[in-house]
């Protein structure tokens, strides 16, 4: 079972922008190749980093989703934002491989 | 032998390993696919219309038939990546991203192609910010808005018919007079859309714009450098064989990069066949059948070799 928490506009503020953990939001939707392939990185990342960061992600496909993508100004996926006390602190677009995100997102957080 | 995991292991999971396991399944050779998108680049495709009893078909669902049929017919699939690969025949050792090594008698690298980027200083900077290199994927972004696509081959002509469905203008931006290497039927296609706009003899010389993209910079063919506004830009300039790998084991690549092969899909070096777009092989005709085709042959020949050896 995947411990990447699926996010939608009702738990978004609760989960991301009040969280006292930083949060990893994956902005992907499913007919897109490079998301699925972000998949496995992720859940990968939500045990390896767990109480380090919570690992997200947000649907742009399902409709009630699209605000959210919208305010956040998604063009292009997979789009991953890193937040730190309610802030947008970082974004990583396109395929990475999961050694050098961990790194990335442990320095942003540090 | 000791510590051999498998008989052959399947570097790249696009149609010519996926084709490849299925054949290799049928001959009862223990391998595994490696590859984390099973599909590859065909994912991207938005309407196949050429592949053998698929009429219209997306590239996705055509990936998931192939990966399916693979499956089902015993496939293992291990989703990472290689990294490294050693060793000869037949104790070639190859290494995963996820830091795993595997051990194999044989190999069949059918990993295919990346995608050319621009080679522009600020193409990262906009990178999901209005420059993008997957249409499908980042297309719906883009509804109702102006959007430019770049490239003159099929993948640029399917990429620019994708988006005419979704954004209010698409600028088709390729170097030539004419979109010379994008096949006749589609742009017969093209040529029914009112919101499709040629731009040949362009060169976009710059990304213009200060979070996201607004704009290109052209040169013309007289020197003189323009701006179009633009909300969005589609890089489709084609790509180069990912050989790589075989260039560690030392295998032959041809002026342009591609794996050299023989009718048999086997390289320069023993114990190791390549298949599918990053071969010489086919002709040139780099299509999901010829991939398939070769990912067969490949199979047969391996089947052959380690029969006899």
């Amino acid at each position: 079972m995947s411990q990447v928490l699926e996010l939608n506009p009702g738990n978004f503020a609760t989960e991301v922008l009040n969280s006292e953990l930083p949060v990893l939001v994956d902005f992907w939707a499913p007919w897109c190749g490079p998301c699925r392939m972000m998949s496995p990185v992720l859940d990968s990342l939500a045990v390896e980093l767990d109480g380090k960061v919570k690992i997200t992600k947000v649907n742009v496909d399902d409709p009630i989703n699209q605000p959210l993508a919208a305010q956040y100004g998604i063009q292009g996926i997979p789009n991953l934002k890193l937040f730190k006390a309610g802030q947008e602190i970082a974004d990583f677009v396109g395929m990475r491989q999961q050694e050098s995100l961990r790194q990335d997102i442990l320095a942003k957080i540090a | 032998m000791e510590g051999q995991n498998y008989e052959l292991l399947i570097i790249g999971a696009g149609p010519a390993g996926l084709t490849a396991s299925i054949y290799a399944s049928r001959y009862k050779i223990k391998h595994a696919v490696i590859g984390s998108l099973p599909g590859g680049t065909m994912t991207e495709a938005h309407k196949i219309c050429n592949f053998p009893s698929e009429p219209n078909i997306n590239g996705w669902d055509l990936a998931q038939k192939i990966e399916g049929n693979a499956r089902q017919l015993g496939a293992e699939f291990i989703a990472s990546e290689a990294v490294e690969i050693g060793g000869q025949y037949p104790n070639f050792s190859v290494e995963l991203a996820n830091g795993q090594v595997l051990l194999t008698k044989s190999v069949l690298l059918a990993t295919g192609t990346k995608r050319r980027h621009l080679g522009l200083d600020n193409e990262q900077q906009y990178l999901g910010k209005g420059l993008a290199y997957c249409a499908t994927c980042d297309g719906p972004f883009f509804k109702d808005k102006i959007v430019g696509v770049l490239g003159g081959g099929n993948s640029a002509a399917t990429a620019a018919l994708y988006l005419a469905d979704i954004a209010r203008q698409v600028y088709w931006f390729y170097l030539g007079d004419r979109p010379e290497a994008a096949e006749p039927s589609w742009l017969e296609e093209i040529a029914k859309r009112d919101n499709i706009k040629h731009q040949p003899k362009a060169k976009i010389s710059n990304l213009v714009g200060e979070d996201r993209l607004a704009g290109v910079e052209l040169v013309g063919q007289d020197g003189q450098v323009s701006q179009l506004a633009l909300d969005g830009l589609f890089v489709e300039i084609g790509s180069d064989p990912a050989t790589g790998l075989l260039q560690q084991l030392g295998g032959q690549i041809n002026e342009r990069g591609y794996a050299v092969v023989d009718a048999g899909q086997a390289t320069t070096v023993a114990g190791v066949w390549a298949a599918g777009d990053a071969t010489t092989a086919s002709n040139g005709l780099r299509q999901i059948i010829t991939a398939c085709s070769e990912g067969a042959i490949a199979a047969d020949s391996i089947f052959g070799f380690l029969k006899k050896n």
